[in-house]
Parts: C-alpha cells; structure tokens; sequence
C-alpha cells in the first residue's frame, strides 16, 4: 500500500513538474481572434495581404483591439511577419473565424485550408467566411472589442436559423476532398458601415464561383436536407402590388432519388417536403363569409418555390458548383466502373433535375 | 501472492492490453490501404484475431504443466530454449518501448514540444518500473480503475452524430486501396496483446470452468471500440480527407467543443498514457519472466532494468515519427508472427509429448 502511495506521488509530482517546461504567460500573448486575407498585387513581398486583431493589454489593462497587416506568401509566413510588428507574442490557438475577400477566394484557398488543418494549435471549429468586397474592411465595420467571437457568433445565429449553411475549416476541407458535393461558404458584406450576412458563397472545389442571396442560400439548404426551422417571406405578383406571404416551417425534407434507365443516368429528383404555418397573408381581405383557402395558399407556395428551385439549379449548372451534393447521389447509386467512367465529365452540368415540393400548412396563426 | 486474477478482470485486462495508440492512426491506416469502407476490415481481423485466441485456448485446455515453460522444457532442455527465451523477451520489451515512444511523438505533436522526447520517455519508464514491480494481480486491478478512467471517451462519439452522413460511406467496398496486405498487418498489430493470455493463464482464477471466455470477451470490446470509431470516422471524414489526416481519431475528439472546455484533445490524449502503461507493463513483464526462467538468479527488479535500458538502446537511434512507423511495422510483424506461431508450437509439442505417453497435468 506504501509503495502504491509512493507510485502515485511519483506519478503526480514528475508529470507536473514537466508541464512547467513549456510556458506560456498570457500577458506577452497577442491572442489572434481573426485573420483577414486580401489579394496582394505587384508586390515581391507576397501574394496576400493578412488582416488581423489581437487584444493588446496596455498598462491600465484596459482592452483594446490591435488591428495589423502584412503582405505574405503563406498563412505562416503572415503570422511570423505580424508577429514583427508587435511586442507580443503572436499565436493563433483561439482564432475563430477567416475572412476571404472575393477576388482572393477565385483563385482557391487550399493552401491556407490545409495549413490552418496541419497547424495543431487550431481547433477545427473555425469559421470560413466569404466578404463581399475587401476582407479587411470587415474588420474595421465590426462594432465590438472582440472582433472574432463576434463574427462567430453571428454566423452561429445565421446557420442555426437555416439561412445559411453551416461551415467551419473541417467541413470545407471534407467537402473540397469528396468527389460527390462541393463547399457552400456563408457570404457576408458591408451595407451603409453595417456587417451583413449576404448569403452563400459556392465554391468548385477550392475555388470561389459565385454567390447565392439569403433567400436562395435557404432554398439551397431545403434542397439538401433536413432544416429544422426557418421561414420564408414570400412575394408573388398580383394585377397591383404584390402579395405577400410569411411562411414559417418547422419540418421540412428532402429526398434525393437518382432515375435510371439501364445504366444511363436519366435524371434525378428531388422531393422535398415542408410543414408550417402561414403567419402573414396581404393578399386577402377577410370578412366573416370567406376565409385564406388552405389549399390555394399551399399552391401559390408551391408554384414559387418550384419556379425559384429552377432558378437556383440553372445558377449552379451556370457555375459549375454541385452545392447540392447531387454527384454524391449518382456516386452511390452506381458500381464503381460505372462511376470512375463518368467521374471525370462535366457530370452535374449534364444530369437533369427535377425538384417538386410538398407544402402542408399546418395552420395558419390566431385567424382562420 | 495467492490471489488470482477474476475472469471479469482478466476481460478487462486483455482489453486494455490490446487497445492502444493505433487507434488513433487506424481510420487512416484503412483509408489509405482499403480505400472505401475500410471500417469492415477491422471485423475481418477481428475474426482472424479470434482464431487465433482458439489456438491459444487450445493450448490451454490440453497443455502438460502448469505453464507455458514446462509445456516447452517437458520436450526441449531448457539450455536449448535459452537463447530462444532471451529473443523473445528482447523483441517483446523493444515493441513496448516502440510504442511508448509512438505515443511521446504524438503527445508532443499537441503540446510540450519544447521538452526533449527522451526525457518524457525516461518518464514514463519511471512508472513502468513501478508498476511493472507490483505482482500481476496487483497490475490487474490497477488496469481496471486505468479501464474506468478512459472508457467513457468511447461516449465522446455521440457528439459527432449531427454531423455525420451515410452519404459519404458511398456502396463500394474496398476500392482506392493502396496495399492490403500491409494494411491487414498493421490491423492484427492493433490487436496484438491477447497472446499474453499464455502466460497469464496461471495467475487466472480458473474455477470457473468457462474462464477462458473473458478473452474473447476482452478481444470484443476492442472489436466494438476499435469498429465503432472507424465507422464513425468514415461517417464523419470524406475519404480524400481521411487519407491525408494523421490522426483522424485526435481530429474527432477535437471537434467536440463543449462550454466549459474547448480544447479537450490534449486532456484526453493524456488520459491515453494509462492504456499505453497498461501495454507496456504486460509486455515488459511477460518478458521478465521468459527472461527470469533463462537466468534463474536475476530478481523482478534487475530482470525490469536490463530489459528497459535494452529496449531503450535497441531504439535509441528511432525519435523520428516516420523511423518508429517502420520499426514499429517490422517488430509489430515479427510481434504477430509470434502471437500466431507460439500457440502453433506448443500445439505441436503437446501433441509429441501426448503421442509419448506424458501425463497431463
């Protein structure tokens, strides 16, 4: 028992005192919270321009928000030059978002992807974000001190409301390796000074393609699976004006089939079905004899998210970008001769697709 | 010193025995040798790994003597094991080292980078001795709180759920592989451990006439957590991406963020230390007592000194990730090889001895 006590003091005291080998003292830390990449031209300094903001604790340890740049040829090359323009120790552990501007993402962004994976002081949960326009003017838009939590926060609330998709760094790096589906990005923007979430931002492969609005960022995201919750606002024309509908629904999936005839791949179909409620109806007058008709809302409903879905898959067969994972499906519905045969062609651009959508309204609020 | 191993613990260690830091490296190991659906090759093995427990077990049920010793001396003087003896210890405590030093690396891919690995390794040395001094009984109920301490990370899965997609298991099976034999090897090397049952059988309880069940109990946990993780990691990982992660299981526990702690790898990676200590103890002492039984003067502590430094020296030139790969490749192969050709040789000896008229015991 003696010796037992003595193993375990051994044990504690020499594992300990190796932890004090290694130090870190959070006062001479620069904690980067975001990194901003921009497209560097002519300069022999680098190919990139690298944003970032760190809390600087002055003497008074009031917190403020550094913000430095640097031109650079790689994410580390940037973090070591910032790291120059500081008397604090750079480290990027608590880094939560990353910031592509437009021009910089085109030309594909697998090389900073994958260093931020091999870096092991990075967890996986970072966010990778699209800006309209420059990436580091993002930076100076965002009100608050902390300027990384802040980005991170409202994506978080965006994706959690389904209009936008979800991405962090491990799901771009698995999408952009997968052969069947290709990373969806949010998009954010400046509007009058404001930081706004713009919509989506399609990739092919590791490339920036184009970009989707919040309304077809949600459709995309009914399209590919299951949503929780979300809502719509829909707009339709009538003789003056347009009507307006305010759809909320709490259940809604997609189902992908792939049609085949022999092998040939003849089209794919998807279904997806909504259940909610109608919130807000402008187009009827309501008296005591006549009432919304369900059946005549959950047409209108139907019909314009059929004409939309229509609109949306021309935009991504025009980009090239299977966002909606469609090659995923084929792939698994093929033996693997037949799919390494057509892997290499212009797959997605040439399989038709046809969407159709269920609409059940639940209810239709406190009015009938 | 009477006391005797129960069946239940006896489970409990072979598992412990068994799992250890390949875990971390087996998703890619099956992506990059099976390519798709690599998870399924690990039932395979597991099914091949259960065989050859049967092996074992038949070794057991018709042996002549009490342990796997007298089983060989009975046929083979023991001045023509020595040399045979002495091998098997050296090979047995330098795969403990290996894989010790496997794990410093990759604690030291996390964390302590700046701390030379040796001296983590003299470390963690400090506690084998300890340990590996205790009495087997004693190692076997210290591996149960070891067990207790590390086996609810199995749960961590749970978190990963949402983000998980059969869609990405795709229906081809075993396609995009690079080289299935050496995948196969490195498999059967992550369940290496079971073959210690030979000469842990008499220290086992064995009133219970279905004792020799608790192995292949044990071979099933490692089965299930070894199973589960590759199929959740193929779930979770496209298959591109798994090829070119390192450790995808590290990856996965990263992903978990939870409130109050968001970085939980490096606390969970070092919670890995005590199944390596339970693996690195079995071995070393299974081999101070082939060791012991070639020198008979040598003591518990001299045998564990000269087969730590031994194993230290063999592998002293080996502190580069890629260097212990290969070595640990070679030894696991040879470590294999034994596991499978042990069980065939006393197989063979008592059916020799059984044709000469020797009495069982």
């Amino acid at each position: 028992m003696r010796n037992l006590k003595r193993l375990v003091i051994v044990f504690s005291l020499v594992f300990l005192l190796v932890g004090c080998n290694d130090q870190k003292i959070i006062e001479t830390l620069g904690l980067m919270s975001v990194m901003c990449f921009d497209k560097a031209t002519d300069s022999v300094e680098g190919n990139m321009l690298v944003t970032s903001t760190f809390p600087s604790i002055t003497e008074e340890s009031n917190r403020k928000e550094t913000t430095i740049d640097t031109i650079a040829f790689s994410k580390k090359d940037a973090e070591r030059k910032l790291a120059a323009k500081t008397e604090q120790e750079i480290v990027n552990g608590q880094i939560r978002s990353l910031i592509f501007s437009e021009d910089f993402a085109a030309d594909g962004i697998n090389q900073i992807i994958h260093s931020v994976e091999r870096d092991q002081e990075i967890g996986s949960q970072v966010k990778v974000v699209i800006s309209e326009g420059e990436a580091s003017a993002i930076l100076e838009a965002i009100p608050t001190e902390s300027t990384g939590n802040y980005v991170d926060k409202m994506l978080r609330k965006e994706s959690d409301q389904f209009n936008i998709p979800y991405l962090d760094i491990h799901y771009f790096s698995r999408d952009m390796h997968d052969d069947g589906i290709e990373p969806v990005a949010p998009l954010v923007g400046i509007e009058d000074g404001e930081v706004v979430v713009k919509g989506a931002a399609l990739f092919r492969d590791d490339r920036y393609v184009g970009k989707l609005t919040i309304q077809e960022s949600k459709l995309l995201l009914l399209m590919r699976g299951k949503v929780k919750k979300s809502d719509l606002v829909i707009k339709i024309p009538q003789e003056t004006g347009y009507r307006t509908l305010y759809f909320t629904y709490n259940h809604s999936k997609a189902e992908t089939k792939v049609k085949k005839k022999g092998t040939e791949i003849e089209q794919v179909d998807i279904h997806v079905s909504m259940v909610g409620s109608l919130l807000e109806d402008t187009g009827t007058k309501m008296n005591g004899n006549s009432s919304t008709d369900n059946n005549e809302v959950q047409k209108l409903i139907d019909g314009y998210l059929s004409n939309e879905a229509v609109r949306l898959i021309e935009i991504l067969k025009e980009k090239k970008a299977d966002s909606l994972g469609i090659k995923g499906y084929v792939r698994n519905s093929l033996t693997y001769q037949e799919w390494k045969k057509i892997k290499e062609e212009d797959l997605f651009q040439k399989i038709p697709i046809n969407v159709t959508f269920s609409v059940i309204l639940q209810n239709k609020g406190m009015l009938e | 010193m009477s006391e005797k191993i129960a069946p239940f613990h006896l489970a409990i260690l072979i598992y412990m025995i068994q799992s250890g830091v390949t875990l971390y490296k087996l998703p890619r190991m099956l992506a990059v040798n099976f390519g798709t659906n690599g998870w399924i090759m690990v039932l395979i093995v597991s099914f091949i790994v259960i065989i050859n427990i049967l092996l074992i077990s038949l070794v057991i049920r018709f042996r002549i003597g009490e342990n796997v010793f007298e089983i060989m001396e009975g046929l083979i003087s023991v001045k023509v094991m020595l040399p045979f003896y002495m091998l098997l210890a050296v090979t047995w405590s330098l795969l403990a080292i290996l894989v010790s030093k496997d794990f410093i690396l990759i604690t030291q891919v996390l964390s302590l980078q700046n701390t030379n690995s040796s001296m983590l390794i003299v470390i963690l040395m400090v506690l084998t001795f300890y340990l590996g001094m205790k009495d087997v009984y004693t190692i076997s109920k210290a591996t149960n709180i070891f067990f207790i301490l590390t086996i609810w990370m199995t749960l961590l899965m749970i978190y990963h759920i949402p983000h998980t997609s059969f869609l990405r298991l795709t229906p081809f099976i075993f396609k995009e592989g690079k080289n299935a034999v050496e995948g196969i090897i490195q498999v059967y090397t992550g369940f290496l451990g079971f073959e210690l049952v030979l000469f842990l059988f008499p220290y086992v309880d064995q009133s219970k006439p279905k004792w020799f069940h608790s192995v292949y109990y044990g071979h099933l946990i490692t089965t299930i957590v070894y199973a589960s993780t590759c199929f959740m990691s193929y779930l979770y990982f496209s298959l591109d991406q798994l090829k070119i992660t390192s450790y995808p299981v590290l990856n996965l526990i990263a992903y978990v963020e939870i409130e109050l702690i968001e970085r939980i790898e490096s606390f969970v990676f070092n919670l890995f230390l005590m199944k390596i200590l339970v693996t690195l103890v079995l071995y070393i002492w299974a081999s101070c007592l082939l060791l012991e039984r070639a020198i008979p003067k040598l003591s518990r502590k001299q045998s564990l000194v000269i087969l730590i430094v031994t194993g230290m020296l063999l592998s002293l030139k080996v502190n580069v990730m890629a260097d212990v790969g290969n070595w640990l490749l070679i030894v696991g192969f040879v470590a294999a090889g034994l596991a499978v050709g042990l069980p065939i040789i006393l197989l063979i000896v008592i059916g020799i001895r059984t044709y000469r008229g020797d009495h069982r015991a």
